[in-house]
């Protein structure tokens, strides 16, 4: 079972992407920024996906204070949104926490499911 | 003192610079003067990280992208709340002898415009 934390101003319609994608894979857990990072910190979820009008700054800024940011990524911002083998790099190489943009919730979040379960 | 955590986190993760921080809270108690309440860590916090950090870019002259155009158009129609977010950052901005990007006049737009939305 894949343990997502889901945090900012999209978490909702990201609770609904993560679960639609991830089934009874996945729970999905609409939290604070700050609580979302302790609960990745604090082994009580597996990832993060964080939500801000950017992608980068709101929604990842707490992930990065208490995760560091060499484990986090910006994976859909308003200029650029990461190729699934990309994502699937990212989580490979330790990523837990991505930022997203709320445009790009439907098109990302299902990708960033698919790469933690492939882990 | 409210988001004193939150904002201790991100100095130290050296995201922010004090004079963000300080700037911010400046801000914050023009939003809440205009929302009418008191802000919260549970509710509002997330404004509060995206203000810093956005003061911390104005400060540097750190520009983010212009906004899509969906987004624009949207935080247009939210005119009361468009013109404190415009006044509170142009105020902001003149501490640096900047003036307030449009990006950062947006988000903040949509923001204040949630944090309305959700007390209603």
């Amino acid at each position: 079972m894949t343990r997502i934390a889901v945090s900012g101003i999209a978490r909702q319609e990201i609770v609904r992407a993560a679960q639609k994608a991830g089934g009874n894979q996945v729970t999905v857990q609409a939290l604070s920024d700050i609580e979302a990072a302790k609960a990745v910190k604090e082994g009580r979820a597996d990832a993060l996906i964080g939500s801000c009008a950017t992608g980068m700054g709101g929604a990842l800024a707490m992930a990065i204070a208490l995760l560091g940011r060499e484990r986090c990524v910006p994976a859909a911002t308003a200029g650029r949104t990461l190729k699934p083998d990309e994502i699937r790099a990212k989580v490979a190489s330790g990523t837990v926490a991505f930022g997203v943009v709320p445009d790009a919730v439907d098109t990302v979040v299902p990708q960033i499911v698919a790469a933690l379960l492939e882990r | 003192m409210l988001f004193a955590d939150r904002f201790a986190l991100l100095q130290e993760s050296g995201q922010v610079s004090a004079a963000a921080v300080d700037s911010a809270r400046v801000v914050l108690a023009g939003v809440s003067a205009y929302l009418g309440r008191p802000l919260e860590e549970e509710g509002d916090g997330a404004m509060a990280t995206h203000l810093v950090l956005a003061l911390e870019r104005m400060a540097a002259d750190d520009h983010l992208p212009d906004p899509p155009d969906v987004v624009l158009e949207e935080a247009k129609t939210y005119e009361s709340e468009w013109g404190a977010a415009s006044a509170l950052l142009e105020e902001a901005a003149r501490r640096w002898g900047r003036s307030a990007p449009l990006a950062e006049i947006v988000y903040l737009t949509v923001h204040i415009r949630s944090r309305m939305a959700e007390r209603t």
